[in-house]
């Protein structure tokens, strides 16, 4: 992403107050014109009032929402350039697939012939063409879906506002609408904001993430620095899978580097881009890495990583195309006596065999895997 | 399975038994309707429709039904719209007291009808009011309102919040969207609400004997035909019209009810039929 383009959303230091419940505390965020960004959070992080302060159904206790360069304060949710796609879809059930699609359309003065040229055009952009005449309420799922996404998209909004849209929908159509939107997207070039719980689902389609924890924003970045570069435990712990490790920091390194013991890992050097400085009331020092960064070897096997640890297998979940290995690490309890087990992921590729419980076995890995969190 | 259980066991005779209790007396009405005798009891004497024709031509008799459909529709629709009021606000507002607010304006439903019928009399002759028919439709627009509500919040709290302001999102005004998207949805349940405060209305006798002042209404009437023997062939004449004029509304009204619910595949959450 690049980030000469205009600012289409700007919240700055937007408070929001439910009585005595803080809902937002001070979020400062820009969302340029034109990007696939993503809200995510567990349940309650003020996700979703975020995103209701931003198409007007909210109004802010204190700071500002600007959509287009232009104050929001005084502008409802009806005349804002923004357009919603609700999480139960909202799609009026007395009317038919097309005049839910021309809703919006009902204030606009062109012709009768033109509009329904429209919304032939917006049913066809979602792959409901031919299906204007049905009646709304015997749609499946993720037609229902496409509907409010056609009529959402038919007024042309600045900012296409997503609230959960696929969290209804069975793991495989879920998978299917994640690619369809994406394509969308990139089609009409609208900005849209999606606000979402599964961390998978903002991987897989943001340009950016903002990660938000109790009214906060814990980051915000791209997916792949979010995965890679957690900015604290809580974050890692969020996206995806993450192993936590005690450590002790034994000296400073030149450059904002550290020398650092792990448990079970031994002593590492690590630079300063793999170093996240966590809460100050997060005070346990702890190394974190990724399942998929580490790699068991048989016996007599050797890896092009730079280092091996000895381990014991202590659970296996078979996945089909992965499987989990839960492994004691020899020494992992030396730092502080707590016996523990870190996972590491396998691909079953052709040949390798999956190994039994119990089995003595050697990790690869590098130091470049590690994030430490002090 | 069900109808197996029912034989053997005493409930088949209890259901019949159960059904005549209810509906003999109501087939008797058209029964002696059309007997010719002037006195109700069998044997029958023959068959005339001079009570129905003497019936029509009773002015007073036609006064009433003309004051008691009025009344009834007056104040099925003055009570039916103060109940989407409330019903919506109930389910779509939090605001302090809402509780107690509710159960007052519920109360009247278990409060017994003479109690209202006095109050209102003593407050409105306190006021100055003449008693009139339209005193009556006030009357009759508070007891028929607790019905309303109560059936209005059922539809109002089984929609979607979000279909009211994805119509606002998508432009339109809070009144459009109000009109356009949930007035459609809750139809059945405002059918339902102005069919039953229309039936309570037309049948409600302390009210209306308390608050018409001289007026006549079909119930009232009735009543003060029963001291004359004469009269009752043809007040069973009119108890038929009223019962064939109840079931045809009924079945339109349930009509209407159910294509508005299978209009939108709603799931049928009760009428009255």
């Amino acid at each position: 992403m690049s980030d000469d383009r205009k600012p289409m959303i700007e919240c700055r230091d937007v408070q929001k107050y439910y009585g005595d419940y803080h809902a937002l505390r001070g979020i400062d965020l820009t969302i340029r014109e034109g990007e696939f960004f993503s809200l995510l959070g567990p349940s309650g992080c003020g996700k979703t009032t975020l995103l209701r302060t931003i198409a007007g159904f909210e109004d802010i206790s204190s700071g500002a929402v600007l959509i287009d360069g232009r104050h929001m304060e005084d502008v409802p949710a009806n005349q804002r350039p923004t357009n919603m796609v609700f999480q139960s879809y909202a799609i009026f059930p007395h009317l038919t697939v097309a005049q839910n699609v021309a809703f919006g359309l009902r204030r606009d003065p062109r012709g009768k012939a033109e509009k329904a040229a429209l919304v032939e055009e917006a049913l066809g952009m979602v792959g409901l063409a031919g299906y204007g005449g049905r009646a709304a309420h015997a749609l499946s799922g993720g037609q229902r879906q496409r509907v409010a996404l056609a009529r959402a998209l038919i007024l042309k909004p600045k900012v296409l506002l997503l609230d959960e849209p696929l969290s209804a929908l069975d793991r495989k159509m879920r998978e299917q609408m994640q690619v369809e939107l994406i394509k969308l997207q990139r089609q009409v070039g609208i900005t849209f904001v999606l606000v979402t719980h599964d961390q998978e689902e903002a991987l897989v389609m943001s340009d950016r993430i903002a990660v938000m924890f109790e009214g906060e924003i814990a980051q915000l970045d791209g997916p792949e620095a979010l995965y890679a570069r957690p900015a604290n435990r809580r974050v890692a712990d969020f996206i995806g899978v993450m192993n936590f490790l005690p450590a002790r920091v034994i000296e400073d390194l030149p450059e904002g580097g550290a020398r650092v013991e792990v448990a079970g890992l031994g002593v590492v050097d690590l630079p300063a881009r793999q170093i996240s400085r966590a809460n100050p009331d997060d005070r346990a020092v702890t190394v974190g890495f990724r399942p998929e960064t580490m790699t068991l070897i048989g016996p007599g096997q050797s890896h092009g990583q730079a280092r091996e640890t000895a381990a014991t297998i202590d659970e296996v979940v078979y996945y089909g195309d992965m499987t989990y290995y839960d492994l004691r690490l020899d020494g992992a309890a030396r730092l502080d006596g707590q016996a523990r087990t870190v996972r590491i992921s396998m691909r079953n590729v052709f040949g390798r065999d999956v190994q039994d419980v119990g089995t003595r076995t050697r990790l690869a890995w590098s130091p470049g895997s590690l994030v430490l969190f002090r | 399975m069900s109808q197996r259980r029912f034989e053997g066991s005493g409930l088949r005779a209890y259901a019949i038994f159960y059904l005549l209790f209810l509906y003999a007396p109501i087939i008797l009405l058209p029964l002696f309707a059309f007997n010719s005798g002037t006195i109700i009891a069998f044997p029958l004497q023959g068959f005339t429709t001079d009570w129905f024709s003497q019936m029509w031509g009773n002015a007073t008799l036609r006064r009433a039904l003309a004051n008691s459909l009025t009344i009834a529709v007056s104040a099925s629709i003055l009570a039916t719209c103060l109940a989407i009021f409330a019903a919506r606000a109930s389910t779509r507002f939090d605001f302090p007291g809402k509780g107690g607010i509710m159960g007052f304006i519920l109360l009247p439903m278990v409060l017994p009808e003479i109690i209202v019928a006095m109050s209102l009399l003593v407050v409105l002759l306190g006021a100055g009011v003449e008693l009139s028919i339209l005193t009556v439709i006030l009357g009759h627009a508070l007891i028929c309102m607790p019905y309303g509500i109560a059936i209005l919040s059922t539809a109002f709290s089984s929609l979607d919040r979000s279909l009211e302001e994805a119509a606002y999102d998508l432009g339109e005004t809070k009144w459009g969207a109000f009109r356009l998207v949930t007035l459609p949805l809750v139809m059945p349940g405002i059918i339902s609400s102005l069919l039953i405060s229309f039936t309570i209305s037309l049948d409600e006798f302390i009210i209306a004997f308390f608050l018409a002042g001289k007026e006549p209404t079909l119930p009232t009437y009735i009543f003060s035909q029963l001291r004359f023997p004469k009269q009752i062939p043809m007040i069973m004449a009119l108890g038929t019209v009223l019962v064939a004029l109840s079931i045809v509304l009924l079945a339109i009204g349930e009509y209407f009810r159910r294509r508005g619910i299978a209009r939108i595949g709603g799931k049928d959450t009760g009428g009255f039929l």
